[in-house]
């Protein structure tokens, strides 16, 4: 089966032996992101971010304080993040007060 | 517009639907824009309650002028930030990271037995930025 391959600058296809060398390689498989968004929870920090995949994908969140959207942190200011086969749910997001999020869902299937 | 579809073997990238079973779809992947190493060098002091606290923070600038996805990682333990732990008799560790518009940084607040007091330890890191927007 053919592939499609697209190297690095100063890299040559036939000779690459470290993956790290390709920008594209349709060998590989890739995180692709099903959907994301910039959306807000409620006053507790909680949001249910339906998706309907049918199955529990994989995902990454980043959330900021409402009130100062300039400084973003990883899922720990979070108090509880999970996936299920309908729905991403956080859980009181920056302990538990309104808080802006960054959500994307990967169209891969943990 | 025509999109480049990569169906898996056993697929017809022409009808599948189930966006598991293609290798790429056209849909977005992130896109790295930075890695690199960030080392916190972290200084323990007397906390006032018979113990050691250590507090640092350090961070890489990548000037996107937008608050970009990024990861990080610890480079010693291949843990993933942020990382907590807890050894009892007040030995603890809290590492998280955060972003803005123009930096990542990363953040390491320790706290050990009085004989830290005095004592530096280096903590080395690994950042993954992507080109890919948070806000």
């Amino acid at each position: 089966m053919p592939s499609l391959k697209i190297a690095k600058s100063g890299k040559n296809i036939p000779t690459i032996t470290d993956n790290r060398d390709y920008i594209f390689n349709s060998d590989f498989d890739y995180l692709k992101e099903s959907s994301s968004g910039l959306v807000d929870t409620d006053n507790n920090g909680d949001l249910t971010i339906t998706h309907n995949l049918g199955y529990v994908p994989a995902f990454t969140v980043f959330v900021a304080d409402y009130a100062d959207q300039t400084k973003w942190y990883s899922y720990d200011y979070i108090g509880n993040i999970y996936a299920t086969s309908s729905s991403l749910i956080i859980i009181g997001a920056m302990g538990a007060i309104k808080s802006k999020i960054h959500y994307t869902i990967f169209s891969e299937q943990l | 517009m025509s999109k480049l579809k990569i169906a898996k073997i056993g697929y017809d990238a022409g009808t599948e639907l189930d966006e598991r079973n293609f290798k790429f779809n056209s849909k977005n992947v992130f896109k790295i824009a930075f890695t690199g190493n960030l080392s916190v060098s972290v200084h323990y002091i007397d906390d006032g309650f018979g113990g050691a606290i250590g507090e640092a923070e350090n961070s890489f600038t990548h000037g996107l002028g937008y608050v970009p996805i990024g990861f990080a990682f610890d480079k010693d333990t291949g843990g993933q930030i942020p990382m907590f732990w807890h050894a009892g008799a007040g030995v603890a560790a809290s590492i998280s990271y955060r972003l803005d518009n123009n930096k990542i940084y990363i953040s390491v607040s320790d706290t050990g037995v009085y004989g830290w007091i005095g004592d530096t330890i280096v903590f080395n890191f690994r950042y993954q930025i992507m080109y890919d927007k948070i806000a």
